[in-house]
């Protein structure tokens, strides 16, 4: 069940008006936690079992890790991640490395044949693992106390606005709120619907739109010119920032119309000023949690290394989340390029320091949006590519400044138009959050004019969003 | 606060009705054998269906007169023949089933089995039995890489030696697996099923078609799943267009893929011939895009059709239709059916065919008094 589909807006509505209906809190948590295992198993039924498996796991893990010390909590928190990463690496990573260990055997002339699996990647696999992992760790960290209610904890991992996208969350912030018995709140409920209607234009009108292009000169690459190939690119990085935070933007509002707030995902990341900043502003849920279980504790074990220890973890951690994208040699090759971007932006901060401090603060804003935001564009190009081949090539027509098709999957009055609904985001992201939910008047106004564009614009093609793979 | 609370309490019921309703297959179907009475009525909660065709109403284009061709197909002139001597068995699909008896050459008795449908047959061995499995072309590869087809179409006296291989695969229906089993819980066209219960009416209709138009006028693209072709004269189905899909014309087939579907071909053309059938034959109706569009086709329909191994005898309506030179002049702009001229073009060879078949029956019967 998408986000943008019929059958998610009859869910939800069914769903948030029982929430209410309900007078006490084990009934909400069974009707959430039911819901929830609905809205997993109505993508592929089967992959509740796993996910079933390892929350079950978890739990008991928790209870044990807080219940004992010394190497035998240590030795629950490890059955834990094996447990989650166990799950993942067969599922997701398996063909990969066999694929791998294939290619490596014939380089070295002596071929192995070794089974691959056929199976579908459980829908948001990646999302609530970590987010799994993040409760056992917290526990261990002593930061958070072991959920002993079952359905709570099982609610936390599965809480359908947040399970198969992200954001990726902290016990501490959810737990506390699953377990309160939550009051409607007409202003929550105001903000909750109006940042979902923000998040279906997002999707449906823009994402969905721009995916056109992307589709159309990613297929077509050999043929397109070099401006197509560029114009898709650009397209590209908007389309995936509509879909993604177009996709929180629903998440957090349908948690917000029952009073529960999640965490924020996105800040305007087209306005980072460097690769440092931008790595605070996109995806943050997923980047916070490598900054605190994988980054810092490997600048504290590595602390001796001095400035090495930096290089090294900047480049463990972005290996890492590109490998976290996907079992691809392109997608590990992205998050090494960030984790490279991010190490030149620590060894020449003071130069740049005092190079900007010469300019106009406007100049030198502009300079670092402009530079960050291309560098960005550019390096999405692995990011989409299928294989490292058809990313190359990629890079390849666009610089070869050559000619071919300019078509690019939409008329020039629908390119146009895109532009034009790049622009609004933009505008109302910047400028006007929170401006149509100041008042009843706007938020009705506002409300009935979103539904009415959204149907009369959107591209309904039942498009799932892109984050669902991970 | 009462009617705020009654509110809710209606909605989730109502909510709750409208997901189990487009979750079950089978009560989705009741509903619209039911309410296929109110097809093409000028009643508010009436519904639309292919007046136009199939896809201009699948994409609501039906305000765009180009796109708008009626179904015109005619059977007034019923073949004439004398020897009733053949019983045609038609193994097909959506492009067929308008058919009529009358308009095949010697047929005596003429059985049409849909597709979908799982049916017993008796022959009539004193009667020439012909069977032609006719497949419109996006519905092969999916279709025919087993030989499935055995468990749908059976023959009853069928000889024992083929009767176990045709019926071993074959799943008894119970009511219980049919009412719980966990696929018709999580039903993959809830969607579909749940705007044609909520949405299908007349009284809707307006908005759709002034979203299809302001689309098709602005950024000249159809809605949905359908596509418009690139000289901006037909619509196609958008399966049979796009890429990484079984049902399309353009998607690349796998190395050993046209081997597998001939092999399945011939397991089928040996089984119907051993169970009685005087003849098997195949006939793929190519896609609209396959001939209408300019891109790089697979050739589906020609490399099985000129495969060495393939065994059963073909309708080529491939070759006929691709050296026709006025294509465009054989299927409806917005429907994904052939017009009449693409029907008769068929049914003349067809016909040939059954007229060869019903003159050697009787060249063999013939032969045998003397």
């Amino acid at each position: 069940m998408t986000f943008n589909s019929l059958q998610f807006l009859v869910f939800f509505m069914v769903v948030t008006l029982w929430f209410f209906r309900l007078k006490n809190q084990k009934g909400r948590i069974l009707l959430l936690l039911l819901a929830s295992c609905y809205f997993y198993m109505s993508f592929i039924p089967q992959y509740i079992l796993i996910l079933g498996g390892t929350i079950v796991i978890d739990y008991i893990a928790g209870l044990l890790i807080e219940k004992n010390e010394g190497r035998t909590r240590k030795a629950w928190l490890v059955v834990s991640l094996i447990a989650n990463i166990g799950v993942l690496a067969v599922f997701k990573y398996y063909n990969f490395f066999i694929d791998n260990i294939h290619a490596g055997s014939l380089f070295f002339g002596k071929p192995l044949t070794l089974p691959m699996l056929k199976i579908a990647l459980p829908i948001g696999l990646s999302f609530h693992t970590f987010q799994a992992m993040s409760y056992t760790i917290e526990v261990y960290r002593k930061n958070q106390k072991a959920e002993k209610h079952f359905g709570t904890y099982a609610l936390y991992v599965m809480f359908y606005p947040q399970l198969v996208a992200g954001p990726i969350e902290r016990p501490q912030n959810v737990l506390p709120q699953l377990k309160e018995f939550r009051i409607y709140n007409w202003d929550n409920v105001k903000d909750g619907i109006a940042r979902m209607l923000w998040g279906f234009f997002k999707k449906v009108v823009i994402a969905d739109r721009l995916a056109m292009a992307v589709d159309r000169t990613f297929s077509h690459s050999h043929e397109s010119s070099s401006i197509a190939l560029f114009v898709g690119v650009l397209f590209y990085y908007f389309q995936i920032y509509c879909d993604f935070s177009g996709y929180s933007d629903i998440a957090l509002g349908a948690a917000k119309v029952m009073n529960i707030k999640l965490m924020e995902n996105f800040n305007q990341p087209f306005f980072s000023k460097n690769m440092g900043d931008f790595w605070r502003r996109w995806h943050i849920s997923l980047y916070s949690w490598f900054y605190d279980y994988v980054f810092n504790p490997l600048i504290i074990s590595l602390r001796n290394m001095g400035q090495a220890a930096i290089v090294l973890s900047l480049l463990i951690t972005f290996f890492l989340s590109g490998f976290w994208h996907g079992a691809a040699w392109q997608h590990i090759v992205y998050g090494l390029i960030h984790g490279v971007a991010l190490i030149f932006e620590y060894f020449t901060r003071k130069q740049r320091k005092k190079l900007f401090a010469k300019m106009p603060k406007a100049v030198s804003n502009f300079i670092g949006i402009f530079i960050t935001f291309f560098f960005v564009v550019f390096t999405r190009i692995f990011f989409r590519a299928e294989n490292m081949q058809a990313a190359i090539d990629y890079f390849k027509g666009i610089f070869s400044f050559s000619g071919g098709s300019n078509y690019i999957g939409m008329n020039r009055t629908e390119i146009v138009f895109s532009v034009f609904l790049i622009l609004l985001m933009l505008y109302r992201e910047k400028v006007l959050p929170q401006y149509f939910i100041s008042s009843n008047k706007r938020f009705y106004f506002y409300t009935i004019a979103m539904v009415v564009i959204c149907y009369f614009l959107g591209v309904f093609s039942e498009n799932q969003f892109i984050y669902f793979q991970f | 606060m009462v009617v705020k609370k009654i509110f809710a309490y209606f909605t989730v019921l109502a909510g709750i009705t409208a997901l189990v309703l487009s979750t079950s297959k089978s009560l989705s179907e009741h509903i619209k054998v039911t309410r296929s009475c109110l097809v093409n009525r000028p009643l508010w909660w009436g519904e639309q269906n292919g007046i136009w065709g199939d896809l201009t109403s699948m994409s609501y284009l039906g305000r765009i007169k180009k796109f708008c061709a009626p179904k015109d197909y005619a059977f007034d002139s019923i073949v004439n023949t004398q020897h009733k001597d053949i019983d045609l068995y038609l193994y097909g699909d959506s492009y067929v089933a308008e058919i009529p008896r009358g308009a095949f050459a010697n047929v005596d008795h003429y059985f049409y089995h849909y597709r979908y449908d799982d049916r017993d047959y008796t022959l009539d061995r004193k009667k020439k039995n012909i069977l032609i499995i006719e497949a419109s072309e996006r519905f092969v590869r999916e279709r025919f890489r087993t030989a499935a087809l055995l468990q749908n179409m059976r023959v009853k006296d069928e000889p024992d030696t083929v009767k176990a291989a045709a019926n071993a695969p074959l799943q008894k229906k119970t009511v219980v697996n049919t009412l719980f089993s966990v696929t018709d819980l999580f039903n993959p066209h809830i969607n579909q099923n749940l705007e044609y219960h909520l949405f299908n009416y007349n009284f809707l209709i307006l908005p759709r078609q002034v979203k299809a138009a302001v689309t098709y006028t602005l950024f000249n693209r159809a809605s949905g799943d359908v596509v418009i072709s690139d000289d901006g004269k037909f619509l196609f189905y958008k399966i049979t267009v796009m890429q990484n899909n079984l049902c399309s014309s353009f998607d690349q087939l796998g190395s050993n893929e046209v081997s597998t579907i001939v092999a399945s071909l011939d397991t089928i053309y040996d089984h119907y011939k051993q169970v009685g059938f005087d003849e098997v034959y195949f006939s793929a109706i190519p896609n609209p895009a396959s001939i209408l569009q300019p891109a790089p086709y697979n050739k589906l329909i020609p490399l099985i059709q000129n495969d060495p191994k393939m065994k059963m005898p073909l309708i080529d309506l491939y070759t006929s239709f691709t050296n026709c030179g006025d294509a465009a002049s054989l299927y409806r702009a917005g429907d994904t059916h052939w017009n009449n001229k693409g029907m008769q073009l068929w049914l003349q060879k067809v016909n040939n065919i059954l007229r060869k078949e019903s003159r050697s029956s009787n060249l063999a019967n013939s032969e045998s008094h003397l």
